[in-house]
């Protein structure tokens, strides 16, 4: 089960890192966004971000329950 | 004026050496306790001090700079990459957790020693090591030595707070012990927060708000919004090296792999590193807003003068000074972690004083200071930094496979020393930086790892 997690963890971060650097995060950014008044780039950068946040509190809460 | 600065910088020192006494009286004398603190540290401390160590001078000198002029697109260089160095240190580290042997684990150059079966690894990694955090340490005290000649100026030169702030992260990494140096990190982390969300927050409202510095960016310079940035710096390949090297010296880079090493169980390890992926999206978070107000106010002067204006000029005496202590403990925390983990790695078992190894820390950390005052670099801490993150990510393939493969193969660790001289011969500038329009790094650490997966004939530890 453990492998099983492990296996799964690596295969999202490496997704993760795949998405991060590409095309529809770093290219074709407004300077600021219609809705918000950020940089798309930004809030993209963000949502990146806290996936990643959100990936390790997965990873670390079924780590925890064995 | 300077007076102040002066009161504030009495008071910080008079606090570090409270917290040296405190963390002697506090050790026992076994190597454990000095060097890992019996490996007994809990999550709260763990991430306060993995911060510190991470987080350094450069979070309130060399972030917003960044973002004041290569402007969004640094976000990906700097916080994804640091969040996303999180995530992949609770995996790894987890994993070299369960590897290592914890219950005698002393350092990673003994244990390199241990696992080849020559001690050449142990000197290659010693050599990558020595090398490669001397920029590291260079651009903490450059740092913060040109901030306090600027602000409380003696003599012409940058030679008095030099020698000063020098001698000072040498004394304490040499006195105190790992408790002490936890200590001043503890106290780094908690004031580095404050102090940057007290200047941004001041930065926004001098704006106008959010939307008006976002907006006033746009009208002015809009490729600060968007990458590559107006340098074009920020595009796609110079993101990835970044990102592959920064999160690989979790494991390169010794005060940081002492600090997975020191964690007292795996799940405290864990929660450990999902804090510091939060604090490190709260820390950079507010840099962009301090390096974004510079781009509108300050956009083309040198980074010193930026620094000075909006970290000092443009706040209050109360936060200049908080501030002042901010960056000193920064750049303290961060170099003497860094000092005392070397001592540690060249000094395997005793506590001791041992000349000889005093002498190299000493040595190194003139060559720092040296670096740091007469390096063409000068006023490019970041660039200074990535060197450092550069070089020891060439150490990976070493470290992983001596914790990983079963009989790992004494190949590995020439191949590691022929790719640190080729990489030392392109920061001199004898041969390119990018070979093929391709960073000479990526292809170097691509070629070492495939080196070190075909020479691995006896298979892996899976667990």
């Amino acid at each position: 089960m453990k492998n099983l997690i492990d296996k799964a963890y690596i295969l999202a971060f490496i997704t993760l890192t795949a998405i991060t650097f590409s095309p529809l995060i770093l290219q074709n950014n407004s300077a600021i966004n219609k809705y918000v008044p950020l940089p798309t780039l930004l809030i993209k950068g963000f949502i990146i971000s806290l996936c990643f946040l959100a990936l390790m509190a997965i990873y670390s809460k079924l780590r925890d329950d064995g | 004026m300077m007076g102040n600065y002066i009161i504030f910088l009495i008071i910080y020192f008079l606090l570090l050496v409270i917290s040296l006494v405190l963390a002697r009286a506090k050790n026992e004398h076994s190597f454990s306790n000095y060097r890992l603190l019996n490996k007994s540290v809990y999550s709260t401390i763990g991430f306060l001090t993995f911060a510190a160590t991470l987080f350094s001078t450069f979070t309130l000198l060399g972030l917003p700079n960044f973002f004041r002029v290569h402007g969004i697109g640094a976000w990906i260089f700097l916080g994804v990459t640091d969040v996303a160095l999180v995530a992949f240190l609770i995996f790894i580290g987890q994993k070299i957790r369960t590897r290592v042997n914890l219950s005698t684990f002393s350092n990673l150059s003994t244990f390199l020693l241990n696992r080849f079966t020559t001690s050449h690894a142990k000197h290659v990694y010693l050599f990558g090591i020595f090398i490669f955090l001397l920029p590291y340490v260079a651009i903490q005290i450059r740092g913060v030595i040109s901030f306090l000649q600027e602000i409380v100026p003696i003599g012409t030169s940058l030679w008095f707070w030099g020698i000063i702030f020098t001698a000072i992260i040498l004394i304490y990494s040499f006195v105190g012990g790992l408790r002490a140096i936890i200590y001043s990190d503890i106290f780094q982390s908690i004031i580095l927060l404050a102090v940057t969300y007290i200047i941004a927050t001041n930065c926004i409202s001098d704006s106008g708000g959010i939307r008006n510095m976002f907006e006033s960016i746009n009208g002015s310079n809009p490729k600060l919004l968007t990458s590559p940035g107006p340098k074009g710096l920020m595009n796609s390949q110079f993101l990835f090296m970044s990102f592959v090297t920064i999160i690989l010296m979790t494991i390169t880079q010794p005060q940081l792999f002492t600090r997975i090493i020191i964690i007292k169980s795996n799940k405290e390890f864990r929660k450990m590193c999902f804090w510091l992926g939060i604090f490190a999206l709260v820390i950079i978070t507010p840099t962009i807003f301090i390096g974004l107000y510079g781009s509108i106010n300050y956009g083309d002067v040198a980074p010193n003068e930026f620094w000075v204006n909006v970290l000092v000029k443009d706040q209050n005496k109360i936060v200049g000074g908080l501030l002042l202590i901010g960056l000193v403990a920064a750049a303290m925390s961060t170099s003497d972690s860094q000092l005392f983990a070397l001592e540690s790695e060249f000094d395997s078992d005793s506590k001791e004083f041992n000349w000889k190894n005093k002498l190299s820390i000493i040595l190194f950390g003139i060559i720092s200071l040296l670096l740091a005052i007469i390096s063409p670099f000068q006023d490019k801490l970041i660039s200074f930094a990535t060197l450092s993150f550069q070089g020891t990510s060439l150490l990976t393939p070493l470290i992983l496979s001596s914790v990983f493969f079963k009989n790992p193969n004494n190949l590995t660790i020439y191949t590691t020393l022929v790719s640190i001289l080729i990489f030392c011969l392109a920061i001199i500038g004898i041969i390119p930086a990018k070979i093929f329009g391709i960073y000479l790094i990526l292809i170097l650490l691509i070629l070492l790892s495939i080196q070190t997966i075909i020479s691995n004939k006896d298979g892996f530890y899976i667990q």
